[in-house]
């Protein structure tokens, strides 16, 4: 029988949690997703049984630790531990943190924070998914990577290809129907 | 927000009808909370409590694709920002959000029955 893949949620706030535990495992079966409402209560799962999940989602704020005191300790037990860290924070300083002290993302809480969640969780595991996932994962900031890449590139070129295009287009046509 | 709305972002984001029926009981055990620090905000006048009862209303939401919803509570939020401890706009801002999270809360209860019944 395959075993599940094991991940660990970190998040206080029993309804975030409620909506993070019930997406992953609705939208991928072979994922277990064990909740841990406090830092210390994690802390000792950690300790008692020495090992480090598959995969571990931190929420930042936690009232008993912060998200980047649950990091280290993590790396210190296990330094290729993945984690990702969800947070309403916003500050800079916080992800730049985070993301130096080894985290894989740091995902901000918004409305797209479940599909965006999803979208990360299946990159880290391998886990295949299929191409209109992948769009629904994309964040503002990806849109707009895209918008500079597109701005790059000169309208002309843009021009030129699409008549390019047209114009293969209609002699296939031509040559269809002659 | 209406009925079929919530049920629509609702579907959106979880398949199995169990799961977003435990969802709307969650939703429903919360929210009156959140009301109840509104209501605790409006009788002190203290436009920190009021604040803050707003900042977990959103928090409560901001998982949850609810555009229009979301909506006024960022309307409500720049309403709030120059408002005075016992100002009128505070009121404004107490009432506004009391009277969105009661019709929330029923619209909810309405998806929750509807939910019941197609599963059944």
């Amino acid at each position: 029988m395959k075993t599940r893949d094991e991940i660990f949620l970190v998040e206080d706030d029993q309804f975030d949690a409620h909506l993070i535990r019930k997406k992953l495992e609705a939208e991928n079966p072979d994922l277990d997703v064990k909740t841990f409402y406090t830092g210390e209560s994690f802390r000792s799962k950690i300790i008692a049984s020495q090992k480090v999940p598959r995969l571990v989602i931190l929420d930042y704020h936690l009232p008993d630790a912060s998200g980047l005191e649950l990091v280290q300790f993590l790396k210190s037990v296990d330094p290729s531990a993945k984690i990702l860290v969800v947070s309403g924070e916003k500050a800079e300083y916080l992800i730049d943190e985070c993301i130096g002290s080894g985290v894989e993302k740091f995902i901000h809480k918004n409305n797209r924070t479940l599909n965006r969640l999803l979208h990360e969780v299946k990159q880290v595991l391998g886990i295949e998914e299929e191409e209109d996932e992948a769009f629904l994962a994309f964040t503002s900031q990806d849109l707009q990577q895209r918008k500079r890449l597109r701005e790059r590139v000169p309208m002309s070129v843009l021009i030129m290809v699409n008549i390019l295009i047209s114009v293969l287009a209609i002699t296939i046509c031509m040559y269809l129907f002659s | 927000m209406t009925k079929g709305q919530l049920i629509s972002v609702l579907n959106s984001q979880f398949e199995d009808t169990r799961t977003k029926i435990e969802i709307l009981d969650f939703f429903l055990l919360t929210t009156p909370e959140i009301v109840l620090n509104l209501v605790d905000g409006t009788s002190k006048s203290d436009w920190g409590l009021v604040r803050m009862a707003l900042h977990k209303y959103k928090n409560r939401l901001r998982m949850l694709d609810i555009e229009d919803v979301w909506k006024e509570v960022e309307r409500a939020e720049v309403f709030l920002k120059d408002a005075r401890p016992q100002g009128e706009r505070v009121h404004g801002v107490i009432s506004k959000i009391d009277v969105m999270s009661q019709n929330l809360l029923i619209i909810a209860e309405h998806a929750k029955k509807d939910l019941e019944k197609s599963a059944s």
